[in-house]
């Protein structure tokens, strides 16, 4: 997973039928240097991923990229490759650099 | 597979249920020349990886699937082992 920024939604409007009734989140994925100033800010590249959990924005979220942001749907199959496995509430930083 | 350096922890209360209540550990990836990476990304603990451990992550989702108990779980990332040392090679050397 990577930590991230929520920066908006996206709503669609045509699309493959198994995409629908899920929620769709721009996230910015969150630098160690903005990580450890807990400054609110991204520096990433923007992804899109897919949500159940309804994080507003601003909130830190980690997520997931790859075949397993598909596995919610298990055993269906949806085209999904980013998904928010989580809202997250405390953490600790360290950087080692 | 690749090395990480675990640098902290973080929960996620409202998460997918595979994830809730599991500490996770920070980490970020070695890149050459000592560096680590820009951003750093999330894993789950194998092995009891603590801060400051360079440790190896695999990215074999099936381990994420049974070590959580959720066949939909929705991670790839798991520190399987901690790194004790590791050498360079040098150029022009066989494997």
């Amino acid at each position: 997973m990577r930590l991230g920024i929520v920066k908006g939604t996206v709503v669609l409007s045509r699309g493959l039928a198994s995409l629908e009734g899920t929620r769709y989140l721009i996230v910015e994925p969150v630098t160690a240097e903005n990580l450890k100033a807990g400054n609110g800010r991204g520096g990433g590249r923007e992804v899109v991923a897919a949500d159940h959990l309804g994080p507003g924005r601003g909130q830190l979220v980690c997520f997931e990229e790859g075949r397993e942001g598909c596995s919610p749907w298990l055993p269906a199959g949806v085209p999904v490759d980013a998904y928010v496995c989580g809202i997250i509430d405390s953490s600790t930083y360290h950087p080692m650099d | 597979m690749y090395l990480a350096r675990i640098e902290g922890t973080a929960t996620a209360t409202m998460s997918h249920a595979s994830l809730k209540g599991r500490k996770l550990l920070i980490a970020r990836r070695s890149e050459p020349g000592g560096r680590l990476a820009r951003e750093p990304i999330l894993v789950l603990d194998a092995v009891g990886a603590g801060l400051g451990d360079l440790v190896l992550i695999s990215t074999d989702g099936e381990l994420c699937r049974r070590l959580t108990g959720f066949k939909t779980a929705p991670v790839r990332l798991t520190a399987v082992a901690i790194v004790d040392h590791w050498t360079p090679r040098t150029a022009g050397e066989s494997a």
